[in-house]
């Protein structure tokens, strides 16, 4: 051809948007199998002692019982951290705690791996979203925020709140620090005099006219106490509704494919559920076995531990109830279809042994047995898993869904039913040791190593003697006989392993 | 550091206004040691109080009897400041000393301000 006329260049022009309309119907859905979204659900705190589909006699999670007949269900699934910091550092960067090194309270993790993200390793072909209603979870999503497109505050969906960290944008994280928690904190009297007064005051008048309509009308937490789901540290209330209803909606508004991450306070203490769900239970005579006071408790009474075993399985039935509205409308949109939807906690909580909640050092399952269930897009059968898992498989398995390469730095492996295969002779961890600096040895800390059944637990540090508990969960589920001084052998092998796994990973960091 | 600059000027100012609205001669020998004794009863009273209040709500139906007790406290521990001589003096002395605290407070909280400032409100 010598030139182009015109005509040809009206030809060729024509052409292009024919063969791009005729693209989309020949080629295969972008969001496939290799594309699918991915909506992990953290509910704060949720034990999976107390969750009926793990076998509670409490009829607690119908509606989790509903998702996992479409859903691999994990039985022995443990949080890497045995707090909020912790357990959701594990869960976001695939580490364990002596790693990532997010330790203490409201921590986050060190620069080493503050890139190291399931956000940032899924990439930018992903619209990616993070809600923390926690402000430790969102301390961590702010740390990582240079890889969300969306960033939503921990106020988001509340019906009151006054956080003034997110008016910080470009210093969001210290903005948490700073005012939030040092300066108004609600859980002390505030830092800041004056303004804490009149902040106080002013939040004090704003919840006078909080809807309660359904909630006990008790004083059971004393006169001026506002009986709806909220934080007892920061000014955050809310409606379970609300909050799930703002979630669909910021479904909804995402490109496809996504991936987000929403991590709600519920049913983290304080336990407010709504009276209909404390009925269901009030005089079911349940009487749970009863345990040994830990020395490092705080000697609570068991009528004391078991009332608020009754608040908090009602809280679960109440955030139960709301997320099965929650499946139905992802179910009726089809999101599912093409969405793997993770269900999971950051740790547990405990109402044995003289403690209630989970701010111990104490290595008991209640505190760390937290539930996963994984749907997959067009899943119709259930499977269940018995072997052991950690939090720390999420990220890989995740990758996996994306078609992404598991990075060399991820310290788990492929859930079984994903890819992975149940190995229980694998050790996984669970490390706590809040009162240590991120940056220096461990030495005032607790741990448990899994393996073969067994379970044993490290104290380093509290009082006068480190010690080791071994229990066999399979023969003991209850943790009621500890076997470290009866069965010699596998104390022996299984102490020398996790000391080993310790002393790699306990040292002040370098460089 | 930015809130206690700030929070700092606003309690330097509400000794001032009622300085200014009081009779010349109630302070004219003695402003240093009732404005001092004022404005730490005061604060101290807050405090207190705001340690012992543990629900937001609390600070809204508690609140005006909080402040007159507070008030009616700051009341008479500034006048006494005024009239016992010992007291008075030890005061001064403090406040004088106290000083101090402003050379180091004062350029810290100005650079915060200013770092806060140039990075969020730019």
């Amino acid at each position: 051809m010598e030139h182009i006329s015109r005509r040809d260049f009206l030809k060729l022009a024509a052409m292009v948007p024919a063969t791009l309309a005729f693209s989309q119907t020949i080629l295969p859905n972008p969001i496939g199998l290799d594309s699918p979204n991915i909506i992990i659900l953290v509910f704060d705190a949720m034990s999976a002692d107390n969750l009926s589909i793990y076998g509670y006699p409490r009829k607690t999670t119908p509606n989790f019982e509903e998702l996992a007949q479409r859903s691999n269900v994990y039985h022995s699934h443990y949080s890497a951290g045995s707090f909020t910091t912790s357990g959701t550092a594990s869960l976001l960067t695939g580490l364990y705690p002596w790693t990532h090194r997010a330790i203490d309270e409201g921590g986050q993790v060190v620069p080493a791996y503050a890139d190291k993200n399931i956000f940032s390793v899924i990439g930018k072909s992903y619209d990616r979203a993070g809600f923390g209603q926690n402000i430790w979870a969102e301390l961590l999503l702010g740390e990582f925020r240079s890889n969300l497109d969306i960033h939503l505050p921990p106020s988001a969906f509340s019906v009151r709140e006054q956080l003034g960290g997110d008016l910080f944008q470009k210093d969001s994280p210290i903005g948490y620090y700073a005012y939030d928690d040092f300066l108004f904190h609600l859980g002390d009297s505030p830092k800041s005099v004056i303004f804490g007064l009149l902040d106080r005051f002013l939040f004090g008048y704003r919840l006078r006219s909080v809807p309660t309509d359904g909630y006990p009308s008790s004083n059971r937490g004393g006169e001026n106490y506002i009986y709806v789901p909220h934080s007892d540290n920061y000014k955050i209330y809310y409606n379970l509704e609300d909050v799930f209803r703002g979630l669909l909606t910021q479904l909804h508004k995402l490109d496809q494919p996504f991936l987000t991450y929403f991590h709600l306070w519920s049913p983290h203490a304080p336990y407010t559920p709504r009276q209909e769900f404390i009925e269901l239970f009030k005089h079911d005579g349940f009487n749970p076995t009863r345990k040994p006071k830990h020395p490092l408790s705080d000697q609570l009474s068991v009528e004391t531990m078991n009332y608020a075993r009754l608040l908090y399985d009602a809280y679960v039935a109440n955030v139960d109830s709301e997320f099965g509205k929650f499946l139905d409308e992802l179910t009726t949109s089809g999101i599912l279809d093409k969405t793997y939807l993770i269900l999971t906690s950051d740790h547990g909580e405990m109402f044995e042994r003289g403690i209630i909640g989970h701010e111990n050092p104490l290595m008991y399952d209640p505190g760390l047995h937290i539930p996963l269930l994984i749907s997959a897009p067009g899943q119709t059968i259930r499977d269940d898993v018995y072997s052991q898992t950690n939090s720390v498989d999420v990220l890989p398995t995740l990758l996996r869904f994306a078609g992404r390469a598991i990075p060399d730095w991820a310290e788990g492996q492929l859930l079984p039913g994903f890819g992975g295969v149940e190995d229980n002779s694998r050790a996984t961890f669970t490390v706590d040791a809040k009162l240590c600096s991120s940056f220096g040895k461990l030495s005032i800390a607790s741990m448990a190593m899994r393996k073969n059944g067994y379970k044993l637990s490290y104290y380093l540090g509290y009082g006068n003697t480190d010690w080791f508990e071994l229990y066999n969960l399979q023969n003991d589920p209850e943790e009621l006989t500890d076997l470290f001084d009866e069965n010699d052998t596998t104390s022996r092998i299984l102490k020398d392993e996790l000391l080993t796994a310790f002393n790699k990973n306990s040292g002040p960091l370098r460089g | 550091m930015v809130t206690n600059l700030i929070e700092s000027l606003v309690a330097l100012l509400g000794v001032v206004v009622v300085s200014f609205f009081l009779p010349q001669k109630w302070l004219r020998e003695v402003f240093v040691s009732r404005g001092s004794v004022l404005a730490a009863s005061v604060l101290i009273s807050i405090m207190v109080f705001e340690y012992h209040f543990d629900k937001p709500a609390d600070y809204y139906s508690k609140l005006p009897v909080l402040l007159i007790i507070i008030f009616s406290i700051a009341c008479v521990l500034t006048f006494l400041a005024g009239r016992i001589g010992p007291v008075r003096r030890a005061v001064e002395v403090f406040a004088e000393n106290a000083v101090i605290f402003l050379f180091i407070s004062l350029p810290v909280s100005l650079l915060s301000l200013i770092v806060v400032a140039f990075r969020n409100l730019s």
